[in-house]
């Protein structure tokens, strides 16, 4: 997603704007991240109002720049390797980022958002 | 040309091991010189139907099927053990000596290889193939099959009374691919497939070097401890970020304290954060790197193929795990990066 799309959001959406410029601001810092983790972004933007912020992240999917995907939080919870589009396609058991393999059934199950392609 | 039982074992391989676009290609090489039909609406008809016929009328050669599959089964989704050969010890590890030791002088003709079908809860020899005799005539690789029943459940519960439940399950038959490739001048890699349960990896190498030994002492080899390229891969990923990115890694300080770290998206890139190359840099300073996992990028020579996810150290020192199936190629250039970065 470019830069200058959640400027035409931020000029679309004005109540939403300061929002969106900060979604701006937090892309460019994580350029290398692959989603967004709506964890993640709830702890950076403290200050932003929850309401707004799911908001704009449900304005990114129905504009079809991203779509939801879960993926699952390892016992050190970063994200482990996988994405699915259904809970239900999620295996009994996924390995960490060290390859050692967990039970799904007690791990956190985290909805992100993925560029669309 | 494989007989009706081989033809259908073969099939069943390029089912379990190829993609469809793969077979595709290779029919549509093929249809350049004969009655050749690519187009199917499953992958299951573009098997059964356009490459059996196609075999049949040797529009397409047994041996080339071989081959794709050779490329398919004996590459990635794996656990690479490397060892390395004492040299002084002289024995000769050709491919024609070592079948010799191991299968006596007349070894073609009594192990007919490839030997495609497999033997309910054992493992065979499967195949013995030069690597590449172009670019690497020394080079070899030795296939072995095992095959395992596993009972999977099928979700279906039945209720038999009030206290009672009927759960359904299928037995299911695994192949079990084990590859022993030759790397010269002094590496042997021993490779099985994936999965979630360490014993059975312990068990599938223990038995390769069982079946190996007659050809290759294990005494002739040691661990190839990849702590060296994981240390200098970690120092020097400033200077490399062209060549590879490292997610996570796990160090052991000098008191034998371990930390690890990890980024918190599986793709980006750990070294990113200066506070990271400063903590990771001055624990390792005299510890060790224990684990490192490595995102290969694509460069020279097209190669790797694709972004390459590996873990350079698992359970064992000189244990590579490399995520999803990829080239022949692309295995053996993360090997000679690893060599590269152990001197």
């Amino acid at each position: 997603m470019l830069p200058t799309s959640f400027d035409d959001l931020a000029s679309s959406s004005p109540h939403l704007k300061p929002v969106f410029l900060r979604l701006k601001e937090w892309k460019s810092q994580h350029e290398d991240w692959s989603v967004l983790d709506t964890r993640v972004l709830a702890r950076d933007m403290r200050d932003i109002d929850p309401f707004l912020l799911s908001l704009a992240l449900q304005i990114l999917v129905k504009q079809g720049l991203y779509r939801t995907v879960y993926m699952v939080a390892t016992p050190t919870g970063v994200l482990a390797e996988d994405e699915y589009d259904e809970i239900s396609n999620i295996p009994e058991r996924v390995p960490d980022r060290f390859n050692e393999y967990f039970s799904t059934a007690d791990a956190d199950i985290v909805t992100v958002l993925k560029p669309a392609a | 040309m494989p007989d009706g039982t081989d033809l259908d074992a073969l099939l069943k391989l390029v089912k379990d091991f190829c993609s469809v676009e793969q077979i595709s290609s290779l029919l549509r090489v093929a249809k350049d010189s004969g009655d050749v039909r690519v187009s199917a609406p499953t992958k299951d008809v573009l098997i059964q139907k356009n490459l059996r016929d196609a075999l049949t009328s040797k529009a397409v050669l047994a041996s080339t099927v071989m081959d794709l599959i050779r490329e398919a089964e004996e590459n990635g989704s794996q656990h690479v053990f490397y060892f390395r050969y004492f040299q002084k010890s002289g024995l000769s590890m050709s491919m024609v000596d070592i079948a010799t030791r191991l299968w006596g002088r007349d070894w073609e003709n009594k192990m007919s290889f490839p030997r495609l079908v497999l033997v309910p809860g054992d493992f065979i020899y499967a195949d013995l193939h030069p690597w590449n005799e172009h670019l690497k005539p020394t080079d070899w690789v030795l296939k072995i099959y095992g095959q395992e029943t596993v009972e999977k459940p099928t979700g279906v519960v039945e209720v038999v009374d009030e206290n009672r439940l009927k759960r359904e399950f299928v037995k299911e038959e695994r192949r079990i691919v084990v590859v022993v490739r030759w790397n010269h001048p002094d590496l042997l890699e021993v490779r099985v497939p994936q999965t979630d349960s360490k014993k059975r990896i312990k068990a599938w190498v223990e038995r390769t070097w069982i079946m190996i030994s007659a050809a290759l002492s294990p005494a002739l080899f040691q661990k190839w401890d990849l702590e060296k390229p994981r240390h200098r891969m970690v120092l020097e990923q400033a200077k490399h970020k062209n060549v590879y990115k490292c997610s996570n890694t796990r160090v052991l300080d000098a008191d034998h304290n371990v930390a690890s770290f990890e980024t918190h998206d599986p793709q980006s890139n750990l070294f990113a954060s200066e506070n990271m190359v400063y903590s990771v840099n001055k624990l390792i300073g005299d510890g060790e790197c224990t684990q490192l996992r490595v995102t290969w990028i694509p460069w020279k020579n097209a190669l790797p193929s694709r972004e390459l996810n590996t873990l350079v150290g698992h359970n064992e020192s000189n244990e590579l795990v490399i995520g999803g199936h990829c080239s022949s190629k692309d295995v053996d250039y993360v090997t000679d990066q690893l060599r590269r970065f152990s001197k």
